[in-house]
């Protein structure tokens, strides 16, 4: 028994060592100068509006800040929103509507850019 | 320097009185397969089935928002281990995933090669546990989930845990992981080494006390290395609770910072903090079925 238990072992093992791969998530996407030039008032507040200030949210103090406006949001600019909604992804939570992809890029870009309101 | 004398005459006392206490089950350094966070050095006993339930609340810190996180749930887990033989035991698990790569399916195979019980100075056990996150893929090629090769949907930890019976009520154990995400964000390393330590102190015949952390040694998650810009903070997984063994089942009540329930998912990826009301309520639910 012992002796099968070690080759399912070495098995395993064997399996799992040939399955590891290095990677990383490819590069900056927003260096594509197309991605550059989102502001606050055309591109993110519609999003924030809707995936994130809406009711019982971020906003009217149901969560912690006020994102219905561009001083509220941008107290936890750029630190918590790129830690929570691009990196961690678990913000909206799970039980809210998540950002698409172009929004989560959008937000990335806009960060990057120094996220300026107009 | 007084207060480290004083700080270890203090721990000295603890570890005397727990000398005094009821003693646990004289076959298990642990009454279960986890202690909060880390595996224990314990598996099942051959044709036995365990299945289990685990959850994690919303952080404590959110307060009357989220009812003190009672609203919330960072992580959801169900399984079922078995033991192949009273020395190695296999699973499978469900778990929602708390960090980058969600919807996780985890393998485990578990194998004791040494136990107090069986005459041995200590009990030695190895851990093998493959994660794969099942979630859909992304678009966005700076996204985890972006999937470019199937791999990349897996990470894998290995773990020796030492353990060992200090008195007849106390058990100590440490581990050292090694943990492999085969996908992670910029600045981020895949391979993360740690080590861990846990507890378990018998008050009576029902209750015990159980503590454990675990330290990663590399990396961004370090406490060795600065943090980086584009990625969260990082934060040691730490979890204390009580356990009661009701007979039929062990439920275990917990607070800890760590978000997900499997190693793959909480010992590179903690990113809140005891401190700022970042930790929660969990708990788990075992019960053990006599199958063959």
């Amino acid at each position: 028994m012992t002796k099968s238990l070690l080759f399912l072992i070495i098995g395993f093992a064997l399996v799992a060592l040939t399955a590891c791969l290095d990677d990383q998530v490819e590069g900056n996407p927003c260096e594509d100068e197309t991605l550059e030039s989102f502001v606050y008032t055309a591109d993110i507040q519609i999003i924030i509006d809707t995936k994130c200030a809406s009711a019982g949210c971020h906003v009217d103090n149901s969560a912690p800040g006020n994102f219905d406006t561009y001083a509220g949001l941008e107290a936890y600019l750029p630190d918590q929103i790129i830690s929570r909604s691009i990196n961690a992804v678990d913000m909206p939570p799970p039980s809210h509507p998540p950002l698409t992809a172009e929004e989560m890029l959008a937000l990335q870009c806009w960060i990057q850019s120094g996220y300026p309101e107009n | 320097m007084k207060q480290i004398i004083k700080n270890t005459y203090r721990i000295a006392i603890l570890l005397l009185c727990t000398c005094s206490l009821k003693a646990q089950s004289p076959t298990k350094l642990f009454n279960d397969s986890r202690v909060i966070n880390s595996h224990s050095v314990e598996v099942l006993q051959k044709g036995t089935l365990d299945i289990r339930i685990g959850h994690r609340f919303g952080d404590v810190g959110g307060a009357w928002n989220t009812f003190y996180g009672l609203e919330q749930a960072t992580d959801v887990y169900i399984g079922g281990e078995y033991g192949l033989s009273d020395k190695f035991l296999v699973g499978l698990s469900r778990s929602k995933g708390s960090a980058g790569l969600r919807m996780l399916v985890n393998g485990l195979a578990k194998w004791n090669l040494a136990h107090e019980k069986d005459g041995k100075p200590f009990s030695l056990t190895l851990v093998g546990l493959a994660t794969v996150s099942t979630m859909q893929k992304s678009d966005s090629p700076s996204s985890l989930s972006h999937f470019p090769n199937f791999l990349n949907r897996m990470s894998y930890c290995g773990q020796w845990v030492i353990g060992k019976r200090i008195s007849p009520a106390l058990s100590l154990q440490a581990n050292i992981s090694a943990l492999h995400r085969n996908i992670v964000l910029i600045e981020d390393m895949n391979t993360t080494i740690s080590v861990g330590m846990a507890t378990r102190i018998q008050l009576n015949k029902t209750f015990a006390l159980i503590g454990d952390i675990n330290m990663p040694l590399n990396g961004p998650q370090s406490l060795f290395q600065e943090s980086s810009a584009n990625l969260p903070d990082f934060y040691i997984p730490i979890g204390v609770g009580m356990e009661f063994n009701t007979g039929g089942h062990i439920f275990q009540m917990n607070l800890t910072n760590a978000r997900g329930i499997p190693q793959t998912d909480f010992l590179a990826s903690t990113t809140s903090s005891w401190l700022d009301g970042g930790f929660r309520l969990g708990f788990t639910i075992s019960r053990v079925f006599k199958v063959r």
